[in-house]
């Protein structure tokens, strides 16, 4: 840990900061007081030992001189000789009325090596020695003998600096000793606090119980209470998910039911309402009482299952000529395929024609047939207009006695582009010359809180703007939409700053961009680099997407939340209860998919269902919004089941100028 | 003095407060307050020395320590002149000469006036130093005393036999001839009539003592000087100057 490090971070002071700044003021405090201490008492030392010499040389001195003769050269000589020969600052004999008879003092310099300041301080102040001089009964005179106390603060600068180098040495040893110490204490505390920060990220994760008591019950209690959570939220997505799957599903198939299948069509019919790329496929099987008639009703339920497990294969066996398909049971005899994304249903019809007739085949005791129906969706497309468009074809096609397959190729052609090349050329083109505007749909909550923007990139093809519906399956087509996310990222770089209603926005990330590991990095750098940015951006990620890839979305998240932006999920529903450790991932929103949101009054179900979804999100700290909800009706009745807020239409003047 | 005097007025006023007390009450408040005065003008805690004295030597060497006090306290005001002979005297009269062997079993030991006047015995030494402390007590200058270190020719002036000795010399002034108080002899003799003794070293207390103080500059090593064991133990003893 450097000491830089340790002052700059403003206002709050971390633990080991202040073990640290304890250390450290420990440690001075010794070395400070230890170095005076010694200082000191060497310096009581020096000074006693220094009088008593001055004590006895005077009286040695004195002595000699009271028994010699007192011829004033001799006592000069003789003084003389002791004082050069000796260490001393003077020597002195004075007669009893105080007048030197004879004087030494040492005039030399000062020790250079001893500081002027050291020799300040320290200077020893000792009493002469003092002894009395005789001529037989008489005085003769008082001697006064100082030694000299230079090389004694010599001696104590050498002490002085000798204990100051070694008890540094000890300093320094000891605060290596404590940072070690330190870090081994502390390391648990890094877990502690990294846990209670993914807490209040509402990730409920939990971490190894370290061996420190107190952090041991901390981190008991924290995993304890992720625990419960965790299992509060297992179960309840279970109960939601049998519920769901109930509502939704047709019990003899296991295929959606009609009203999911509607509720369905009406999302997909929503999504791509200015361009449509879909086809509807009605289904019936003509006769089917028949068999339970003739055989027994077992016998019939294996039919219907194999019926779907052979439509099911065959959706699977073709995944490459659609992008999304739903399969639903509509009545007892009743089909229906919605695809999204087809070119050719001809091809398909007559595939699948060709598979029920080997089905056929194996149940020729039955007169049974099936017919079936097919268009693509057109523009301005409303269920009730498709379904009856389909239904028509299918009333043509029974008409006749025999397996029969209606298609009404009534194909798009009024597109921008013909061909594959040209949209990739076109929407390359509006990349590379940033020829783009992001369109902001206001997410509001029922109160009328602006809670973010959710963003969409209009793209300019041909001179004219285009809504992200117009281009987005093609783009999915030609798996351009990493490079879309990416030329969003980058275009929200450079106007953020100057655009006043881009805060608080979500951005949705494609599969594309979050399987791809250096446009994941890339956009990670550019938070980093621009953390104002970071923090007022949201990611929104399909809840299939989670789920598919959830190590990869996991990891994001994490990162994400690192650098101080949000992760929502969007188009949730029927994979809620397949995200594994939703309370981990500290996820800021959930946009329920329109299908469940659709028409929602009228389904007691879905009620049920998302009001359940609320409760588990709402218990982890998470905000529940609706997509594609327009009726206020259904606003309502969304807000009563606990709702936070939804999805509304672009309102801003730009919009107006962008082609639909 | 104007201490001294609202003391003995304080002293008149219990005086008459307890008129009708027992003697011992009487007596024990005479002591404390001529204590109480004469500590005013000598720098003697006499309290603290009786009481030592007591302990140590019991209460009957108290009374000769309460000659000692009265002797100071009427001596104050002499000459100094007198101060000598009246403490010559009063060592003379109370003390016998007895070797450091036969007293303190020591080769040579220096006993401090408590001592000396506790055993009522001492040697050479002992009396200089009872009398070297009785005369500064008295206010006598340091530079005017000394303590001699002499060779002492006895039995008679034709006598070999020699022995060492020490005195107290008092000089009237730093260059005149001393007057010497031996233990030997009771009579005090300028130095030219003592042709016994021949000087060798002497010393005071010169240097003992911080500038303008009487605090004592020596520390603990310091005491290991039997001279300065002396004057320290003194002061203990309630004696300092």
């Amino acid at each position: 840990m450097s000491f830089m490090s340790l002052f700059k971070r403003e206002s709050k002071i971390t633990l080991r900061q202040e073990l640290w700044l304890a250390i450290l003021v420990v440690i001075i405090i010794s070395f400070v007081s230890t170095v005076l201490i010694s200082t000191y008492s060497a310096k009581q030392y020096f000074s006693s030992q220094l009088y008593l010499k001055n004590i006895d040389d005077a009286n040695g001195l004195a002595l000699m001189l009271s028994q010699m003769h007192k011829d004033h050269v001799e006592l000069e000589l003789l003084i003389s000789a002791t004082f050069d020969t000796g260490h001393y600052q003077r020597i002195e004999l004075q007669d009893p009325e105080g007048a030197p008879i004879v004087k030494r003092v040492f005039n030399g310099k000062l020790d250079k090596s001893v500081p002027i300041w050291f020799h300040h301080f320290y200077q020893l102040h000792v009493m002469p020695g003092v002894a009395q001089v005789s001529d037989g009964w008489q005085q003769f005179g008082t001697l006064y003998v100082e030694s000299h106390s230079q090389y004694t603060e010599l001696a104590l600068w050498e002490n002085v600096t000798r204990l100051f180098l070694g008890f540094f040495t000890v300093a320094i040893t000891a605060c290596i000793a404590s940072a070690y110490f330190l870090r081994r204490i502390l390391r648990p505390l890094d877990d502690v606090v990294r846990q209670a920060n993914a807490l209040g990220d509402k990730r409920f994760i939990k971490s190894k119980v370290p061996h420190t008591y107190e952090f041991a019950r901390l981190v008991s209690s924290m995993n304890l209470l992720s625990t419960r959570f965790s299992r509060i939220i297992k179960e309840d997505k279970r109960r939601l998910e049998e519920f769901r799957f109930k509502s939704q599903h047709d019990e003899l198939t296991g295929l959606a039911n009609r009203e999911y299948f509607y509720a369905t069509l009406e999302a997909q019919l929503q999504q791509s309402k200015e361009h449509a790329h879909g086809a509807l496929f009605l289904f019936r099987i003509v006769n089917l009482d028949q068999i339970s008639e003739q055989a027994n009703r077992v016998e019939m339920v294996a039919f219907l299952r194999r019926f779907t497990q052979t439509l099911v294969a065959f959706l699977e066996a073709n995944e490459d000529r659609f992008s999304e398909s739903h399969i639903a049971r509509l009545s007892h005899t009743d089909f229906a395929v919605l695809v999204a994304d087809t070119d050719d249903i001809e091809r398909l019809s007559t595939k699948i024609f060709k598979q029920h007739q080997a089905l056929l085949a194996d149940y020729s005791q039955f007169n049974l047939a099936i017919t079936h129906a097919c268009s693509y969706i057109e523009r301005e497309d409303s269920r009730f207009t498709l379904l009856k468009r389909v239904d028509n074809l299918l009333k043509v096609a029974l008409t006749k006695p025999q397996m029969q397959a209606q298609v009404n190729n009534n194909k798009q052609r009024n597109e921008l582009f013909s061909d594959a090349d040209s949209w990739r050329e076109a929407i390359e083109h509006a990349l590379d010359t940033n020829a783009l505007d992001v369109l902001l749909y206001p997410v509001k909550s029922f109160s009328g809180k602006l809670l973010q923007n959710q963003l969409s990139l209009s793209l300019l093809l041909n001179g004219e703007l285009y809504r992200s519906g117009y281009y987005y399956q093609w783009a999915q087509r030609l798996k351009l939409l990493a490079r879309l996310d990416w030329g969003q990222i980058k275009y929200l770089v450079q106007v953020f700053e100057q655009r006043d209603d881009l805060n608080l926005i979500s951005v949705e990330l494609s599969r594309e961009t979050l399987l791809d590991d250096s446009a994941v990095a890339a956009i990670l750098t550019y938070l980093l680099a621009f953390p104002k940015l970071a923090k007022h951006i949201c990611f929104d990620v399909r809840e299939s997407i989670a789920v598919s890839e959830f190590t990869l979305f996991k990891d994001f998240c994490i990162q994400a939340k690192s650098m101080g932006a949000k992760v929502a999920l969007k188009r949730v529903g029927s994979a809620f209860n397949k995200i594994k450790e939703i309370h981990e991932l500290g996820l800021e929103m959930i946009k329920i998919d329109s299908v469940y949101g659709h028409n929602i009054s009228y389904s007691q179900d879905n009620q049920t269902f998302l009001r359940g979804i609320c409760s588990v999100a709402h218990s982890i700290g998470i905000t529940v919004i609706a997509e594609g909800v327009e009726s206020p009706e259904d606003q309502k009745t969304l807000q009563a089941l606990g709702f936070d807020g939804f999805v509304s239409q672009p309102v801003d003047d730009k919009a107006k100028g962008v082609q639909t | 003095m104007v201490a001294s005097v609202r003391a003995s007025r304080f002293g008149c006023v219990l005086l008459r407060k307890f008129s009708n007390r027992s003697l011992l009450h009487f007596l024990l408040l005479l002591i404390f307050v001529t204590t109480f005065v004469c500590a005013d003008r000598l720098p003697i805690q006499f309290n603290i020395f009786l009481e030592k004295m007591n302990q140590q030597f019991g209460p009957v060497r108290v009374a000769v320590a309460r000659n000692w006090q009265t002797m100071l306290v009427q001596s104050q005001n002499k000459t100094e002149q007198q101060k000598i002979l009246i403490v010559n005297d009063f060592f003379a009269r109370n003390l016998r000469y007895r070797t450091d062997i036969q007293l303190w079993q020591q080769n040579d030991y220096w006993a401090t006036p408590l001592e000396t006047l506790g055993k009522g015995l001492g040697d050479c030494e002992d009396y200089a130093i009872a009398k070297y402390i009785s005369l500064r007590v008295l206010g006598i200058e340091d530079d005017k005393l000394r303590l001699i270190y002499v060779k002492a020719q006895i039995g008679g002036p034709n006598s070999k036999q020699a022995q060492a000795h020490m005195v107290l010399g008092y000089f009237v002034t730093p260059n005149a001839q001393p007057l010497i108080l031996d233990s030997l002899i009771t009579k005090v003799l300028p130095s030219a009539k003592r042709t016994d003794l021949t000087p060798v070293f002497s010393f005071n207390s010169q240097g003992l003592w911080a500038n303008n103080s009487n605090q004592s500059v020596a520390n603990p090593t310091a005491r290991l000087s039997r001279w300065r064991r002396i004057i320290e133990q003194t002061q203990q003893e309630g004696i300092s100057w």
